[in-house]
């Protein structure tokens, strides 16, 4: 599991961490909600759900709702008349909350950098982001990737992070 | 005991009980019950409104009464971009226009310039670029007929449609690498020829899909919960289709013929034998399975194409990299998944486009939507909306 | 087929000849050009004379006019044409009739055009902006339009002057 410490194996006691068990239990729970906006939307929010993707296996769940999810997946562009929208649903996700920038648009406005008067450029601008998965749109394999990435970040966290969110 | 015994309803007691109970048509619809009304917001970000959708509802009970669409949260600023840049630099944006269907807008901004400059395409190329158009159209019906039935709740039909949806895609990623955005069709012609072996399995897939989709209607739309859900829903008249300017599958399921292919032909289509699919209820259910519909003839195009495909180049000979059209003005369209695309371009003689106006189908069929589903229940709205299937990056553009 | 039977049928065409005359444009196909006071005019013989269909609104910002683009086809027709209506507009008043009476599709097309250039068509039931948020200052697609937020391509290849500012 990566987080024991110690293991006793004749009676059958491990000794790790109590903040490496919280996000051992963290990581392998996200449940992400799929802020689809543009293309990159049909490529990774919606392939990662399909049969051959199947993000489920790793105990990736898709809610509807951001109050009951903890992961936000920003796919697309974000734009001035869109950005408010997305900094009020990011506050209403629960701590510990997580955010990955799938695509060049969510990094810094991508194809749209340029002569664009209405692209926000990256949805930094707005809300923290934890991955940023480049693409345009990315393989879907690349935000298996990113989300890999995420849990190992989640486990560098350690104790600091349980006696913050105190 | 007792008090059981008078609380037990005897059978006298029981048919003035009934009775009072009884459903009573003149009661129900007397004109002094009113219901508050109900405003409810809708989007930007909802799981099915397709992209970023925001509208607000009044509601009158369970019934819709009034709906104020609200767009542009996606405006990606294209038309603007398109003057900054060369025409050939212009060409991977107009991927990410209507993303579904990618290779429509790729070629019917090339079909544009082409008329601007007076480019003649090849005939491989053209044939090329037939076969991937009617291969992008069933990818793109196929995500429609998947994410309807989602949100009519029919959960398994996604997984059906997009295991297709993935082969059209392996097809063309070993074409041109890109699983979306494919930036295929050039100016003058397409950017690849087909790889070895690619036509066999082209065609082992139509093959099996010519199977399979027969099995997915009766697995959806043959179901009678399905069709129950989706007729009758909705209607629209032709005449009021066409004030509204809907265009695409749903103006054909209305009974109007009008699909570019064959009212203003381009390109190779006319050699091509097939049936412009109309339907005349237009209602919701109609609006579904024209897309089936569709599927299977494109199947009969794809066919067609890859037996008629000659040798050849596939792209025009001398086409520049910065081409200069002469000034002038040109309109050129193509039947995309969803209606009428089409282009003007005014040029003014230099590297770079002086206007270019994209006419994008979503557009003019989601205008149509407060008409078409006002008066419908409130479980009935999303999949109103959905079966318009617009797409956010061509109506907001 | 021949150019007077569109719009001859209604006798628009025999009043005025001049002024609704079909020509056929290379790129563009059968094109009407009209003056901006007989717009209404004109869009009220061709609905007449069975173009049911109206697809785009579409406005060219030129120096000192800016150009106005309608298309409307006609499904009655037997060979099911369309015809490109085209109009100007001045910079100092560009106003213009609205068409949403007669086509109701031409509602959000004309807001389009008042959002991104700043056409007021008159008559519009609902004259909002359609993309840019209502607090939006200046039209996006004129030529000199300037945000700060906009980052400008540099291209060494211009050659249109004032692209590269
Ligand atoms: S990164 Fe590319 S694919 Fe993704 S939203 Fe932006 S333009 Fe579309």
């Amino acid at each position: 599991m990566g987080i024991v410490k110690e293991q006793m194996l004749d009676n059958g006691i491990m000794l790790t961490k109590a903040g490496d068990l919280i996000n051992w239990g963290r990581k392998n729970s996200l449940w992400w909600m799929g802020f689809g906006l543009a293309c990159c939307a049909i490529d990774t929010i919606m392939m990662v759900n399909s049969a051959r993707f199947d993000a489920d296996r790793f105990g990736i769940l898709l809610r509807n709702t951001p109050r009951q999810s903890d992961l936000m997946l920003v796919a697309g562009t974000v734009t001035h008349k869109m950005a408010p929208m997305i900094k009020q649903l990011y506050e209403q996700m629960p701590d510990p909350k997580y955010v990955i920038a799938l695509g060049s648009c969510a990094i810094n406005g991508g194809p749209f950098y340029y002569d664009s008067y209405n692209v926000v450029k990256g949805v930094d601008k707005v809300i923290p982001v934890d991955v940023y998965v480049p693409g345009c749109p990315p393989r879907p394999e690349a935000v298996m990737h990113g989300i890999e990435k995420l849990k190992e970040k989640i486990m560098a966290r350690g104790q600091i992070e349980l006696l913050k969110s105190k | 005991m007792s008090k059981i015994e008078e609380t037990k309803v005897s059978k006298a007691n029981l048919a003035e009980l009934e009775k009072e109970l009884a459903f009573d048509e003149t009661r129900e619809s007397e004109p002094t019950l009113k219901t508050e009304e109900l405003v409810l917001n809708f989007g930007p970000q909802h799981p099915s409104a397709h992209g970023v959708l925001r509208a607000i509802f009044n509601l009158d009970g369970e019934v819709v009464t009034k709906i104020v669409p609200y767009i542009g949260y996606l405006h990606r600023c294209f038309e603007k971009i398109a003057e900054k840049r060369t025409y050939s630099q212009f060409m991977p944006f107009t991927d990410r226009m209507d993303y579904v269907s990618s290779m429509h807008n790729g070629w019917a901004y090339a079909m544009t310039v082409e008329k601007l400059a007076d480019i003649k395409v090849p005939e491989r190329a053209e044939y090329l670029r037939v076969i991937f158009a009617e291969f992008q159209r069933i990818a793109s019906h196929l995500l429609f007929l998947a994410t309807t039935a989602t949100e009519a709740g029919a959960l398994s039909p996604f997984f059906y449609f997009f295991d297709e949806r993935e082969r059209i895609l392996w097809l063309f990623e070993r074409l041109c690498g890109a699983r979306l955005t494919y930036n295929y069709v050039r100016i003058g012609g397409v950017s690849a020829d087909l790889p070895d072996g690619w036509l066999e399995d082209a065609l082992a897939f139509i093959n099996r899909l010519e199977k399979t989709i027969l099995e997915y209607d009766k697995l959806l739309l043959g179901g009678y919960i399905f069709k129950k859900r989706m007729k009758g829903v909705a209607p629209f008249s032709a005449e009021r289709a066409l004030d509204w300017g809907i265009t695409g599958p749903p103006l054909r399921s209305t009974g109007i013929p009008y699909d570019i292919r064959r009212s203003d032909p381009y390109s190779v289509y006319p050699r091509m034998d097939f049936d412009v699919v109309i339907k005349d209820n237009g209602d919701n259910y109609d609006r579904v399975c024209i897309r089936s519909d569709e599927i299977k003839q494109s199947l009969k195009i794809l066919k067609q194409a890859i037996e008629q495909l000659p040798d050849g180049p596939i792209i025009a000979d001398g086409v520049a990299k910065d081409i200069r059209p002469p000034a002038g003005e040109a309109f050129a369209h193509v039947e995309s998944s969803r209606g009428d695309l089409g282009y003007y371009i005014v040029s003014d003689g230099s590297i770079k486009p002086y206007r270019v106006k994209i006419q994008g189908p979503s557009f003019a069929n989601l205008q149509a939507f407060p008409a078409i589903a006002e008066g419908a229940y409130l479980g009935d709205v999303v999949l109103t909306l959905g079966t318009l299937d617009p797409v956010f990056g061509e109506v907001d553009r | 087929m021949s150019n007077e039977n569109i719009v001859g049928k209604n006798g628009q065409g025999e009043k005025d000849p001049n002024e609704l005359k079909i020509v056929e444009e290379k790129g563009l196909g059968y094109t009407l050009t009209v003056a901006r006071e007989d717009i209404l005019k004109a869009a009220v013989g061709l609905k007449e004379a069975g173009f049911d269909l109206l697809t785009f609104v579409a406005g060219v910002d030129m120096p000192d006019s800016i150009k106005l683009t309608y298309r409307v086809y006609s499904s009655k027709q037997k060979n099911q044409v369309a015809v490109i209506i085209k109009t100007e507009v001045p910079k100092s008043d560009p106003v213009i009739d609205s068409l949403t009476p007669i086509w109701s599709s031409a509602n959000w097309h004309e807001r389009e055009t008042y959002d991104l250039l700043g056409v007021e068509f008159k008559g519009h039931p609902d004259p909002r902006r359609m993309f840019m948020p209502e607090d939006w200052v200046g039209y996006p697609l004129r030529k000199d339009y300037k945000d700060d937020r906009m980052v400008v391509f540099e291209d060494y290849r211009t050659d249109r002057p004032g692209d590269s500012e």
